[in-house]
This record gives C-alpha cells, structure tokens and sequence, in this order.
C-alpha cells in the first residue's frame, strides 16, 4: 500500500450521478418549457382553467429545473478536476513510493559502504580499494539524495492535485448553491416563512416536549432504580454493619469483661496482700483478722458497716427455726439431686457434689441439711453432714433461707454466736440421732464448708468431729481438731475472706488447688468459670486431683472406710429442711 | 356560447409527461445522494445536502401543482373522450351523418 493514499471520491460514480441530475434538469426544463407555451392546445373553460395552473407549476418547474441544471455544471466542473486529481495523484503516489524504494536501497548501500570502511579502516588496505568504497558511498549517497527529490516531487505533485481538488470542490459548492438559492425553501414570502417558522416552532415544541417528557420518564426510571439500588445496598451495608458491629460489639464485651475481672483480681490480689501484710506486721490471728478488716471496711464506708453489724445482731438474735424432714414434694420436684443423694459415694468429689445438690433442694426460701449415716461391715456407725451454701442475698429483702448473707457475716465475724443456721443444723444432727460419740464429717462449699469449719472446730453441740471438707470457704482461721481438706481455686477470692490466702498442706490439714499450685503434675487442672467460686467446679478439680492421687480419699478412713471397696459400708440418706 | 377546441391526445401527453416528473422529482434526494456519496470532498457533499434538503417544501408544493395539473388534464381527457363518444353515438342515431376523428368542432 502506497504511502500516499489516493485522492477521495469515485470519479465515475459522480458523472453518472451528474448524468442522472442533468436528465432530470432537462426533463424538468422541457416540461416547463411544455407547460408555459401552448401545450394544451385548444380552447375551452376547462382548458383555459387548466392552462393558468400550468403556468404557475411551469414556473416553478423552470425554478427547479435551473436549481438540477445549476447543480449539474458545478458538479461537471468539479468531476473534470476529481478525475485529473485522481489520475494525478495516482501517478504521483507511485512515483514517490518507487523514488521511496530507491532511496531506501541507496541508503543500504551507503550504510554498507560505510560499514565496509570503518571495518577496513585499522587494516592496511590498499588504497584502491578505499577508493572503491569511498566512490560507492558517494554515489550511493548521490543516488539516495536524487530519489528523495523524487519522491518529495511526487509528493509536490499529490498536494497540487489535492490543492486543486479542494479548490474545485469549493468552486463546485459555490456553484451549486448560487443555483439553489432562488428556490430554496428559505427564500420565501414573509407569510410562508412566517408559517413555516410557526410549524417549526410548534414540531420542535412537540419534540422539546416529547423529548424532555421521555427524558423525565428516563430520569425518573433511572431515579427509581438508583433508589431501589441504593436502598438495597443501604440495607445490605446496615446488615452487615449490624452483623460486624454485633461481633465487634461482643468482642468488645468479652474483652472489656475479660479486662475487667483480670483488675478486680489483681486489685484483689493487691488489697488482700495488703491487709494480710499489715495484720502480719500487728500480730493479728484467726478471726481477728476478720474483724480488723472489717473494722477497715467500717472505717471507709460507716453507713455499710452499720447496716452489716445491724444485720449480724438480728441474725444472734433470732429464734432457731423449726426443723422437719425434708417434704416428699420437694424431692418429687429435685429428681437429679434427689438420685445423687442416693447412691453410694465413689469418692470424696461426689461428697462435696452432694453440697450443690441440697442448695437445689432448699434454694432460697429454706436450707435443706443432708445428714448421711455411714454403716460400715463391722457395724460402726458414723455420720456424714452436708451443709447448703448462701442462697440469699438479702437483696432486696430476707428471704426464707437461713443460710443467707447474715449467717455468713456472723460465721465470719462473731463465730462465738449461733446463728440461727447453726443453730438449726444442731437440730437436725440432733433428730438424725448422731450419737456424741460416732464419728462426723462436715461437708459444704462456700458458706456450708464455713460453718462446717466452725462447727467442727467449736466442737459445735458436742460431737465428735471427725473431719471437714471444704470447697471456696475462708476457714483457714479456724482451729479444727481433725482432719481437713480444702479444696481452692486461684480466681475465687472468697476463700480468701479470712485473709489467709495460701497456709499450704500441714498434718492432716490438706490444701488442694487448682492451676500452678496444683502441683506440676495437675497443672492442666482449671476451675470452669470466670470467678471460680462454683460448687460443681470445686467437685471437679477434687476429681482431679483424686485420679492422680486416690490416697487422698483416705483422709477421712475415720468415717468412710474405703479401703474394702463397695461392699465395707452402707449409707442412708435423709433431709431436714427449715427456713426463718 | 364558448368555442369549444381540444385536442385531447395533447391532454393526455401532458398528463403522462406530469407524472414522469413526478417520480423524477421523487426520486431528487436518492440523486442528490448517490452524487455526494461519490464527490468525496465534504464541500461539495454539504452544498448537495443543500441542494437535497432546502428544497423540501418547494418540491412538495411543486409536486402538489403537478398532481393537479395531471389531474384536470385527466379529468377533462376522460370527459371529452366520454362526451365524444357519446354524441357520437347520438349523432348515429338520430341522422345518417356523423362527425369523427380526434378534433371536435361544435358550436354549443
């Protein structure tokens, strides 16, 4: 393909086209001519009639036929220079892509000519052969510049003919224009353009209106669409913003919570460390230790120790509550306790799982007491007492059950008094028919294993207590005459009321823990919730310890003779309930 | 009384040679396009485009004169013929003379 690309249009097509105008220019001049002379011969009122109307169409037809034949000498002029333009140019775009060509080979040449010397150039050489070279170069150079003249004349000689194209076709415009104006549409009357331009204004009103009505509905569409997208985008973007903030949320929660009860441990940790440094440093044993820090407490907040103190009195000050075997109804509703309590003990966990099992029994409108006889083959008799925990509060009011926040403020501050909790129990030891004696094991966690501490190491309505087992309850200041074991869980800080943290195992008073202080070899022992202070996570890590050291079992042989296995004793159950 | 001449070949020769203007003014914007598709230089195909589209009216007016023209040649065409043959027809009938041929002279 040429370089130069041929000049437009098709010089053939456009003279039958003119040819095709000029017959009809011809045919309408001749028709004009027709209808203005006599060409309807003869006479007559149609005639005549007929005649005026042929001369106004002869009129116009004459209009037209001067606007075909205007239309036709411009274009004839304008084909005569197409065809010379394209003749020309052809001529001229092969002539600059042969010069093209031959400049090219001549540029080849000199470029190898020259290669050709420099390659030579540190060699001696003989000097005809330089020459050589040298002439061939030059002529190459000669030969290249000659056809680039060529070839910038054949481009010369393109533009010319394009220049005169242009020239023409602008002449041929002119010409065919300066035909038309006379009969163009625009050129005429004032009334008809008048008219014309009330038709124009009221099509293009009624396009406006179309169209800016059809670009409204287009726009309301896409408005309509852009809404329901939007508003489905917004709704997903709100799900899932709900769903990440929810999570967000939570995850927050946890963390906060989880920070949280990390600084009250630390915080706990720090204030009882604290205090049992000071009341090291003043000598201060046992249950003092429990009122000095209560004095503290009153210190900083009086209203708070008032109301305590009030509390404790009326606790001293109240009757002991009537105690009866537990109602069958209250069974009837407890069958999982109820079958727990029941069945022979396996080890010393189902011991301390019996202490959750009467806080569901007696919840907190009444303190259900299990008091277990223990027969062992050779008829000995001994007694296991398992103790409920707090059940109430006293928030908002005092509830039913004795075993609430007012015994524990009298267990750990005035052990000399009764509560009416104690109280009670010594009634229900009293009617189980536990002789002074037969050997007892107090069972509870929480507030049950305090007062089975207390009561244990009061000697408490004169029995002969044979140990205590404890899970979460601050009796290390008590001074039990037995063995005991108590079981403790890093988290939970009431086990820490007493303000005796860690006394370690000493004698027959043994100290179970759960995490590092369980002993390198428990340390996957973990409590199951946040705080620690549940019976059934108590439970759980005494059975941990029990699977790797069944001896610990052994600790109350006193009452629970073990070592024959299943058929050494017998147990029987019953359940005393009272409430205030 | 009006003299009455006309040569109604002529009639319709005209009306023929009216319609054949007619399809050629139809046919005016088709010409004017099959030459600007060939002109190649935008000049002259926007004077042809003129030279098309400003002379919508006028043609359409034009050809409107046309088709009446066409029209009344026709009509008077068919009417005369109609006429002719029918008093030819009665001349027959009533006298043994008869006037013929395609010029009719008549005194009315």
């Amino acid at each position: 393909m040429s370089t130069l690309p041929p000049a437009p249009g098709d010089p053939d097509a456009l003279d039958h086209a003119i040819e095709s105008l000029a017959v009809t220019a011809q045919a309408l001049l001749h028709a004009a001519q027709a209808m203005s002379a006599a060409a309807v011969e003869g006479s007559g009122k149609a005639l005549d009639s007929t005649r005026e109307r042929s001369a106004g169409t002869a009129t116009r037809l004459g209009q037209g036929g001067d606007r075909y034949a205007g239309a036709v000498a411009g274009l004839r002029e304008y084909s005569v220079v197409l065809r010379d333009a394209h003749r020309i140019t052809a001529r001229a775009a092969q002539d600059h892509d042969r010069a093209t060509a031959h400049a090219h080979t001549f540029s080849e040449r000199a470029h190898h000519a020259a290669a050709q010397l420099a390659m030579i150039a540190p060699i001696p050489t003989s000097t005809l052969t330089i020459a050589h070279l040298q002439d061939e170069l030059q002529s190459a150079r000669q030969g290249e510049r000659a056809a680039m003249e060529a070839a910038h004349q054949a481009q010369l000689l393109y533009d010319n003919a394009m220049a005169q194209l242009d020239d023409a076709a602008h002449r041929a415009a002119a010409i065919v224009r300066a035909a038309c104006d006379a009969s163009n549409d625009a050129a005429r009357g004032i009334f008809d353009t008048l008219a014309d331009a009330a038709a124009w204004a009221w099509d293009t009103i009624e396009h406006l209106a179309r169209d800016v009505l059809a670009a409204v509905i287009t726009s309301i569409e896409c408005a309509v669409k852009a809404l329901i997208m939007g508003l489905g985008l917004l709704l997903v973007s709100v799900v899932v913003a709900l769903v990440v903030g929810i999570v967000a949320i939570a995850a927050v929660l946890v963390a906060a919570f989880a920070l949280q009860m990390t600084l009250a441990q630390i915080i706990r940790h720090v204030v009882t460390t604290a205090i049992d440094r000071e009341l090291d440093f003043w000598g201060i044993e046992g249950v003092e230790r429990v009122r000095m820090a209560f004095v503290l407490l009153t210190i900083v907040a009086p209203p708070l120790g008032a109301v305590l103190s009030l509390r404790m009195a009326e606790e001293a000050l109240k009757p002991t509550p009537e105690v009866t075997r537990m109602q069958e109804e209250v069974a009837a509703e407890h069958p999982q306790a109820m079958e727990d309590l029941q069945q022979k003990p396996d080890d010393l966990a189902d011991l301390l799982e019996w202490s959750g099992d009467v806080d569901s029994l007696g919840g907190s409108e009444a303190a259900v007491v299990d008091i277990a006889k223990v027969v062992a083959a050779d008829g000995t008799v001994s007694w296991i007492v398992t103790l409920p925990s707090t059940q109430d509060w006293c928030i908002p009011g005092d509830k039913g059950a004795p075993n609430d926040l007012d015994a524990c403020l009298l267990l750990m501050l005035m052990p000399q008094l009764k509560s009416q909790y104690e109280r009670a129990v010594l009634e229900a030891m009293k009617q189980a028919g536990i002789a002074p004696d037969e050997p007892v094991l107090m069972v509870g966690w929480s507030l049950g294993g305090i007062l089975a501490g207390k009561m244990a190491s009061q000697d408490s309505g004169g029995y002969n207590y044979q140990g205590v087992l404890a899970g979460g309850s601050p009796i290390d200041g008590f001074d039990v005459d037995a063995p005991v074991l108590q079981v403790k869980h890093q988290d939970d800080g009431i086990h820490e009321l007493d303000f005796v943290d860690a006394q370690g195992s000493h004698g027959d008073h043994l100290e179970l823990w759960d995490g590092v202080w369980s002993g390198t070899t428990f340390s996957s022992i973990k409590t199951g919730n946040l705080i620690g202070h549940e019976c059934q996570d108590y439970a759980n890590t005494l059975r941990s310890h029990l699977d790797h050291d069944p001896a610990i079992n052994d600790l109350f042989d006193d009452v629970l003779p073990w070592e024959g296995g299943e058929g050494d004793f017998s147990i029987e159950h019953r359940q005393y309930s009272f409430h205030e | 009384m009006t003299d009455l001449e006309v040569r109604t070949e002529a009639l319709h020769l005209l009306a023929l040679r009216v319609d054949d203007i007619r399809s050629r003014l139809a046919g005016a914007p088709e010409q004017a396009q099959q030459a600007a598709a060939s002109a190649g230089h935008t000049a002259v195909v926007g004077a042809l485009n003129d030279f098309s589209s400003h002379w919508t009216k006028r043609r359409a007016e034009l050809d409107a004169s046309l088709a009446d023209v066409g029209a009344s040649c026709n009509a008077i065409h068919r009417a005369l013929s109609q006429a002719d043959g029918d008093l030819a027809a009665a001349v027959r009938n009533a006298t043994p003379t008869a006037a013929s041929g395609t010029t009719l002279r008549q005194a009315l």
